[in-house]
């Protein structure tokens, strides 16, 4: 598969987005409930039960969106800005363009290299321009496991049965121990499951002893 | 077909499946290693793809909601990869017409549910 199609395979669930942008779960409920970003995918399981996911698309937004705030951007003002560029026939303005902040102020280049609010190209440096390339990687760096999980173990609600899993993963324990008592070797677990690192297969070795 | 692999079934398996022409993704790789038993059923019917597993607790949940395409793996995690090279024909004439089903398979055979589909 191509990096694009491998995009339109990605998807996070609301947790997992707001730690890749660097936002709270408050801050990405309320942009959310007062329509600056909706993720594509919302639809409701039960009658208390709502499964809500970002697409690489939703992504590259939320992230644009939280870094304009970290650059002191208003949140009325983004909102202005979005609302705006909805006005002017961009279905979803925070990824269809480019953005740049000079201290309050934010400009934003049209697909025909033009930037809005008079600013010229010579008048913006490299890290004033909002880098859409960085964005995408970051969204897609977002599916790694994070090191500090190595090695742990932890039970999440509505997760596999809520068994013991290793941390972030949706695999569970009880998977690596039995492969274990059958006489796998470490490298073979790891081999099948390429998300684990010695430090799980300990981990799982130490679960069985303590279970 | 597009398959997606919980995180429970062995990487094998995605490597089968794309031999045998597939498009297949795993868990991980679409970013849900983190996510609950819904997301995971959401995403994979939102895409039209079917997602297998060897979770028996988040197929119980199809079963009493059924949407989209499951297989659920009864064999033992290391059989995946010879098990699905088996029954791989068999799993597809039985998913191909259908927007919601459960199939349990397993060495010996692949049972759908609901058994009758009207």
């Amino acid at each position: 598969m191509g990096a694009d199609q491998d995009d339109e395979l990605i998807a996070f669930a609301d947790k997992r987005a707001a730690a890749i942008a660097g936002i709270s779960m408050r801050t990405l409920t309320y942009w959310r409930a007062t329509g600056l970003l909706r993720p594509t995918i919302s639809r409701r399981t039960g009658p208390r039960a709502n499964v809500r996911l970002y697409s690489f698309h939703d992504m590259v937004s939320l992230l644009v969106a939280a870094t304009l705030r970290r650059r002191k951007v208003s949140l009325q003002h983004v909102r202005r800005i979005v609302s705006h560029l909805r006005s002017r026939g961009y279905g979803d303005p925070l990824r269809e363009l480019r953005f740049a902040t000079i201290g309050p102020k934010v400009f934003f280049q049209h697909p025909d290299g033009s930037w809005e609010d008079g600013v010229k190209r010579d008048q913006l440096v490299l890290q004033e321009v909002i880098d859409l390339d960085i964005i995408r990687t970051m969204v897609r760096a977002g599916r790694q496991r994070p090191a500090t999980s190595y090695g742990k173990i932890e039970r999440r609600r509505k997760t596999v049965g809520s068994k013991p899993v290793f941390a972030d993963t949706r695999i569970p324990v009880e998977i690596v121990k039995r492969r274990l008592e059958h006489g796998f070797s470490a490298e073979q677990v790891m081999k099948a499951y390429p998300d684990l690192v010695p430090a799980d297969i300990e981990a799982a070795r130490e679960y069985r002893v303590s279970a | 077909m597009l398959f997606l692999l919980d995180h429970d079934v062995d990487a094998g398996v995605a490597s089968l499946l794309r031999r045998a022409g597939n498009r297949c993704v795993t868990a991980s790789e679409a970013g849900l290693a983190t996510a609950d038993d819904d997301s995971v059923a959401v995403f994979a019917d939102d895409h039209r793809a079917v997602l297998i597993t060897h979770d028996r607790e988040a197929i119980r949940r199809r079963r009493r909601n059924t949407y989209g395409r499951h297989v659920r793996l009864t064999c033992m995690d290391w059989e995946a990869i010879a098990v699905i090279e088996a029954r791989l024909p068999e799993v597809l004439e039985m998913i191909e017409t259908r927007d919601a089903i459960v199939l349990k398979v397993s060495k010996d055979r692949v049972v759908p549910y609901p058994r009758e589909w009207t």
